[in-house]
């Protein structure tokens, strides 16, 4: 049951990376320490601090409100 | 990105919630790591999803049928999960009558599986920078990149053991959603 919801993982995962790229600016706020990571079935990672920005010209918030 | 509005009473619904949220929003936050760590990945990115943004005048969040025109962006996606798979576990079977592995026999009723690390990192498939990020990997040739594609344990397996489910899941996924969710997302298919 758990993997045939991966496809639906897949399409989220192109969609969400291509539109947060266009829309912010973003980097790890410690590079040497971007995540704790607790593995069981799942890879779980934890204390994940970025910092993130509106790019100049981002229409997300139009867009948003919107849909 | 997708909201989920469920009809509560749907069964499907509630594992979407769990599960479904669960392997997505890891696949996300590993997206993030690693275009953040590596800055030269970051800007070729950004500048693939510019680029068509500019070219096709785009005013409205990125399609996932579009998303499929951009091959860094798909090349940086796989590149993401098959170092940091959502799901790490194995997936037991039974081993068979007569079953060898390199030389090793494994008594029948054995329970065994493959852990997807082990798998996505094998320097055998991978090749001796397995364990580096290196999105172009998958940008070879057609040949290679369909190699790679079937030896990835991301997306439900692949062979004869696959997920059953593989080619059904995102059927069941529209109707478990909120009918105007699901029409944004059957168009995405259907443009």
């Amino acid at each position: 049951m758990l993997l045939t919801l991966m496809p639906s993982l897949q399409i989220e995962l192109h969609k969400f990376l291509a539109q947060f790229i266009r829309n912010f600016d973003f980097e790890m706020v410690d590079p040497k320490k971007p995540w704790r990571i607790t593995t069981y079935w799942f890879a779980y990672q934890y204390d994940q601090h970025m910092k993130i920005k509106l790019r100049p010209g981002s229409k997300i918030r139009e867009w948003s409100e919107k849909s | 990105m997708l909201h989920l509005v469920s009809h509560p009473n749907n069964p499907l619904t509630r594992v979407c919630r769990g599960a479904g949220a669960d392997t997505t929003s890891i696949g996300m936050r590993a997206c993030l790591y690693f275009v953040a760590k590596y800055p030269d990945v970051y800007r070729k990115l950004q500048a693939e999803v510019d680029q068509f943004y500019t070219d096709n005048k785009l005013d409205r969040p990125i399609s996932y049928v579009e998303t499929q025109r951009l091959p860094y962006l798909q090349a940086v996606v796989k590149e993401c999960t098959r170092l940091f798979p959502s799901i790490v576990y194995q997936l037991l079977r039974y081993a068979p009558n007569n079953f060898t592995v390199r030389g090793y026999k494994i008594p029948a009723g054995t329970h065994v599986g493959i852990s997807p690390l082990a798998q996505n990192r094998d320097k055998e498939i991978w090749g001796q920078d397995a364990d580096e990020f290196h999105p172009e990997r998958w940008m070879q040739d057609e040949a290679r990149t369909k190699y790679l594609d079937t030896s990835t344990m991301t997306f439900g397996g692949n062979g004869p053991r696959m997920c059953v489910g593989r080619n059904i899941a995102l059927v069941s996924f529209l109707q478990s959603c909120d009918a105007s969710n699901a029409n944004a997302v059957a168009s995405d298919r259907a443009a």
